[in-house]
C-alpha cells in the first residue's frame, strides 16, 4: 500500500486539489445537515446548538403549504419530462431526414444557441414578451381582438411558460445525443429497406427509430430520474407570489425560509426531505439503466 | 444516387425553418425595438426591421 | 438606446466584475479538472476507485443550499472574489469529461516522456497536456459560459452591489425594473425613452458577448457533449 502511494505520489499531488474541494464543497455540506435536527444558531454554532430530533420535520409536515410544494415540484418536473423528452426526439429525426447538409448543419447551430443564453436573460425575455402592457405576444393577442393575458401573474400559466421555454432553450441541444447516435446506424440497412421497396414513412419506423432506441430508453430512464431536479434559478426568476400556488418549489421555500427568513435548521429539513426522495428515483433509474444494460452516470 | 425532390421534403424543410425563426426571432425583434426610435415602438409598429433608427445611433458618441 | 445603457455606470461594473470572474474562475477550474482528470484517468492509481466513487456519489446526493451556504460562508468567503469562482470549482460532469478524453491518450507516449526522464507531473505537462488543446479548450468553454452566466452563486453569496456581476445587474434592470439617474433625467427630457427599448437594449448588451462569439466555437461544445453522451 505504502509502495503504491509512493509510485503515485505525483498523481495524488495532482488529484489533491480536486479531493480537497469535494471533502469542504460537497462532504462537510453533507455532515451539516445535522443542523435540521437541532436548533441552529449561527451565534452558538453548530456543535453547542441543541438538539430538537423531529422538531423541524414534523413542522414541514403539519405545515398547510407541504402538500402543495411537493405537487409542485413533482408536477413541474413531470410536465417537462412529458413535453420536454420527445421534442428533441423529433427534432433529430426531422434534421435527420433533411439531404441539403448545409442548410442540415445551419439548422443544428442554430437550434443549440439558446442552450448557452443565461436563465436570467430568458426571463427577462419572457417576462417583457408576455407583459401584458408592452410584450408582443399580448400585442398579437389583441389584434385579434381578445383580451390582454397578464401570464406571469395567472398561476395557470405558470407551468406551460417553464415547461415550452424549457423546450425553446434545451430542445436543439438535447438532439445532438440522438443525432450521434443515428451516425452508428448501417446505411446498409437503409439501402437494403428501399430495395424491400420501403417509403420514407417506413424506413423512419424500421431503421432509424430502432437506431435511436436504446438512446431513447436511457435518457428516458435518467430524466425520469432526475424528475424532482428542478432548477432553481429559474423558477425564482419567474415566479412572485401570485403564482405560488403552482410555481413555487422546494428549492425556492428553502431559499424564502432558510437563507433569506434565517430558519437555517427548518430550510435543511425540508431540504433533506426532498434531498432523500430524489436520491432514490435518480438511484434506481441508475440501477434499471444498469440492468438495461448500456450505460449510466457510474 | 438522384432522388426526386418529395412533399416531404418541403414539408420538413419548412418545420425547421420554423425552428430557426422560432430561435431566432427573440433576438431579432429584441435588436429592432432597441434600434428604433420611441415613437415607432409605442405604436407597436416595430416586426423585424428597426424604424427610425438612425437618429438613436448617431447619438452613441 | 444604446448610449443610455452603454454609459449605465452598474452595466460597465457589472462588465467588469463578470470578465475578472469568468478569467479567474475558468483558469482556476480548468488547470485543477485537466490535473485531477489526469490521475483519475490513471487505471491503476491507489485508491483510484474510491476516489471516483466518492465524487460520483456527489452526483446523486448533496447537503443541499442551506449547510453549502453556512460552509462558504463560515470560510469567510461572502463578498469575495472567491464566492463566485470556488464553490462551483469542479463541475462533475466535465471532469469525467476530461478522464474519458485522457483515457483514450495512448499509453505509449507518456512511457516514452518518462524514458527521457520526465516524472509523471513532467510528463503532464510537457506530452499530455499539449495533446489536449481540443479537450481543454471545449472544457474551458463550458466553463466560461457557466461563470459568465451564472446568478445563483451571486444571489446567494453576494451583498456588496460593487461586487454585482452582469447577471444580477441584469436581473435588477431588466425584471425589476431599476433605472440609473442619467436614464431617469433624459427620461424626463426631451428624448423620449421607451422602458421596453432600453431592457431590450440591456439584454442585448450582456448577451452580445456569448451571441458574437458562438458561432465559432459552437463546434467545440458539441464535441464536448458527444464525448460526454458516450461515456456520460
Amino acid at each position: 500500500m505504502i509502495k503504491q502511494v509512493m509510485r503515485d505520489k505525483y498523481f495524488l499531488l495532482l488529484l489533491a486539489p480536486v479531493l480537497i474541494y469535494y471533502v469542504i464543497f460537497k462532504y462537510v455540506p453533507m455532515f451539516g445537515i445535522v443542523i435540521s435536527f437541532k436548533n441552529y444558531n449561527l451565534f452558538k454554532g453548530i456543535w453547542d446548538s441543541e438538539w430538537v430530533g423531529l422538531k423541524y420535520y414534523i413542522q414541514f409536515f403539519t405545515n398547510p403549504d407541504a402538500f402543495e410544494l411537493i405537487r409542485n415540484t413533482f408536477l413541474l418536473g413531470a410536465y417537462k419530462l412529458l413535453f420536454g423528452f420527445p421534442a428533441p426526439i423529433i427534432l433529430a429525426l426531422l434534421l435527420n431526414e433533411v439531404r441539403w447538409s448545409i442548410y442540415k448543419r445551419f439548422v443544428q447551430t442554430v437550434s443549440y444557441l439558446p442552450h448557452f443564453i443565461s436563465v436570467v436573460v430568458v426571463a427577462g425575455m419572457l417576462t417583457l414578451f408576455l407583459s401584458p402592457t408592452i410584450g408582443f405576444i399580448n400585442d398579437v393577442i389583441k389584434a385579434f381582438g381578445f383580451q390582454p393575458i397578464n401570464f406571469l401573474m395567472e398561476a395557470g400559466w405558470f407551468r406551460t411558460i417553464y415547461v415550452a421555454s424549457g423546450i425553446w432553450q434545451e430542445a436543439g441541444w438535447g438532439s445532438i445525443i440522438y443525432l450521434a447516435a443515428l451516425t452508428t446506424v448501417d446505411p446498409q440497412l437503409y439501402e437494403a429497406a428501399e430495395i424491400d421497396g420501403a417509403g420514407r414513412w417506413k424506413r423512419m419506423l424500421h431503421v432509424t427509430l430502432p437506431g435511436i432506441a436504446p438512446a431513447m430508453v436511457i435518457l428516458l430512464v435518467l430524466n425520469a430520474g432526475q424528475i424532482l431536479e428542478i432548477g432553481f434559478e429559474k423558477v425564482f426568476l419567474l415566479y412572485n407570489p401570485a403564482t405560488y400556488e403552482t410555481a413555487d418549489v422546494i428549492s425556492t421555500y428553502v431559499y424564502r425560509t432558510g437563507i433569506v427568513k434565517g430558519n437555517f435548521s427548518y430550510g435543511t429539513a425540508v431540504d433533506l426531505f426532498m434531498g432523500v426522495i430524489s436520491f432514490i428515483f435518480v438511484f434506481s433509474a441508475n440501477y434499471a439503466s444498469r440492468r438495461l444494460g448500456e450505460t449510466s452516470l457510474w | 444516387m438522384k432522388r426526386k425532390v418529395h412533399l416531404f421534403d418541403v414539408v420538413n424543410a419548412l418545420l425547421l425553418s420554423g425552428v430557426v425563426v422560432a430561435t431566432l426571432y427573440p433576438f431579432v425583434y429584441m435588436a429592432a425595438v432597441s434600434l428604433s426610435a420611441s415613437d415607432y415602438v409605442i405604436r407597436n409598429e416595430v416586426t423585424i426591421g428597426p424604424k427610425g433608427s438612425i437618429s438613436t445611433c448617431t447619438t452613441w458618441f | 438606446m444604446y448610449h443610455l445603457v452603454l454609459n449605465d455606470p452598474r452595466i460597465l461594473l457589472g462588465y467588469k466584475n463578470t470578465i475578472v470572474y469568468v478569467a479567474l474562475g475558468t483558469l482556476l477550474s480548468l488547470s485543477f479538472t485537466a490535473m485531477g482528470a489526469y490521475a483519475l484517468a490513471r487505471k491503476n492509481l491507489v485508491f483510484g476507485k474510491t476516489f471516483m466513487l466518492m465524487i460520483v456519489f456527489t452526483m446523486l446526493f448533496s447537503g443541499g443550499m442551506i449547510p453549502t451556504f453556512l460552509v462558504v460562508k463560515s470560510l469567510g468567503l461572502m463578498n469575495t472574489i472567491w464566492a463566485m469562482t470556488i464553490p462551483g470549482l469542479i463541475s462533475t460532469w466535465n471532469l469525467i469529461v476530461m478522464r474519458t478524453f485522457f483515457q483514450g491518450i495512448p499509453k505509449e507516449l507518456e512511457e516514452s516522456g518518462k524514458m527521457d526522464g520526465l516524472t509523471d507531473i513532467g510528463v503532464f505537462t510537457w506530452i499530455v497536456l499539449p495533446l489536449s488543446k481540443p479537450a481543454l479548450s471545449t472544457i474551458g468553454l463550458f466553463y466560461a459560459v457557466g461563470l459568465w452566466n451564472n446568478f445563483f452563486l451571486a444571489l446567494l453569496y453576494l451583498r456588496d452591489e460593487s461586487m454585482y456581476p452582469l447577471q444580477v445587474i441584469l436581473r435588477n434592470i431588466v425584471m425589476a425594473g431599476q433605472y440609473s439617474d442619467a436614464q431617469v433625467v433624459s427620461a424626463s427630457g426631451d428624448e423620449m425613452i421607451v422602458e421596453e427599448s432600453l431592457k431590450y437594449a440591456t439584454i442585448l448588451v450582456s448577451t452580445l458577448p456569448i451571441l458574437m462569439v458562438y458561432p465559432f466555437i459552437q463546434k467545440y461544445f458539441v464535441k464536448g457533449a458527444m464525448i460526454g453522451s458516450v461515456k456520460g
